[in-house]
């Protein structure tokens, strides 16, 4: 465990969520574009459980790997900002007869979902560093 | 990766649609048409659509390197654009109304193969396809301006 630092490892997480949630809205809208596409697949990326494994790497809990790119260990910061998260076909439980696997209603949660979840981790690191910015300023008083 | 790749990507289903609606709505306002320059009666079109990559999509080129996340990332980020329009060779229906001017010698007129409330199911299809487009985009719009607000 290191120690005090000005950026916080919660700082590194949101950064790399964020990162993560810009590819994810780029990978869903890929799929509502195509929603009408003979025979495309609709896929996702999965980061959470990522982002959950590196926040619990001092916990004693195993990072596995699960890709090539992977990283073993390392610290918490060196796996939040060098993991890399899975791109996965997501399966439909509707089978379009041309092969596509679009679920619009599907995608379009993912999109308002993801969309809000970046909004508001956003607002929450914006607050990170408004706090640092009142304790560097000393209250406000400079 | 940056969000404005998404707004390409819904930019070309956009154009897609676009392209697609034109083709719906052709095929509509011809459902009774009889006389064409190339001969015989109005044939319906279908609109087929294809992936289209990224760097294809962009004049950006997007340079590979193997095992690279972010360029197997770009890799699966797709657009759509329209593949090719066909032409329907279904037979025409064959009507029977003498007095038609385009009538043949039994009298018959040959009408476009055009069931309208399927070209209409199919437009709306399109136009719930464009709005979903248009969210997305909405949706990234909010995201840029919101991630503009961290330093504020």
């Amino acid at each position: 465990m290191s120690g005090p630092r000005l950026f916080s490892d919660t700082m590194y997480a949101f950064e790399r969520s964020l990162d993560f949630r810009s590819m994810r809205h780029n990978i869903v809208t890929t799929n509502i574009a195509n929603a009408d596409t003979p025979g495309f697949k609709s896929k996702d990326i999965r980061f959470e459980s990522l982002l959950q494994r590196a926040l619990d790497k001092d916990r004693g809990i195993a990072l596995a790997r699960t890709h090539v790119n992977h990283i073993e260990g390392g610290s918490r910061v060196d796996i939040l900002t060098t993991a890399e998260p899975d791109i996965v076909k997501t399966e439909s439980p509707i089978a379009s007869f041309d092969g596509n696997t679009v679920s619009v209603d599907t995608e379009m949660h993912k999109l308002t979902e993801n969309s809000l979840l970046y909004q508001s981790e956003t607002d929450v690191l914006a607050r990170l560093f408004s706090g640092l910015r009142y304790a560097v300023t000393e209250g406000g008083s400079i | 990766m940056d969000l404005f790749q998404a707004m390409q990507i819904s930019a070309s289903g956009l154009t897609a649609q676009r392209i697609r609606m034109n083709i719906l709505a052709s095929n509509l306002a011809n459902a009774n048409t009889t006389k064409t320059p190339e001969g015989g009666p109005f044939r319906r079109k279908d609109v087929y659509f294809q992936t289209i990559g990224l760097s294809e999509l962009s004049a950006r080129s997007y340079p590979r390197e193997a095992g690279r996340f972010e360029d197997e990332l770009d890799r699966q980020l797709q657009g759509v654009q329209v593949s090719q329009v066909v032409r329907d060779a279904r037979a025409p229906r064959l009507v029977y109304d003498p007095n038609h001017p385009d009538a043949n010698k039994d009298g018959y007129i040959a009408l476009p193969n055009i069931t309208v409330i399927s070209e209409m199911v199919s437009m709306m299809n399109s136009q719930r396809s464009f709005e979903a487009g248009v969210t997305a985009i909405n949706a990234g719009k909010s995201m840029v301006n919101k991630a503009l607000t961290i330093g504020r």
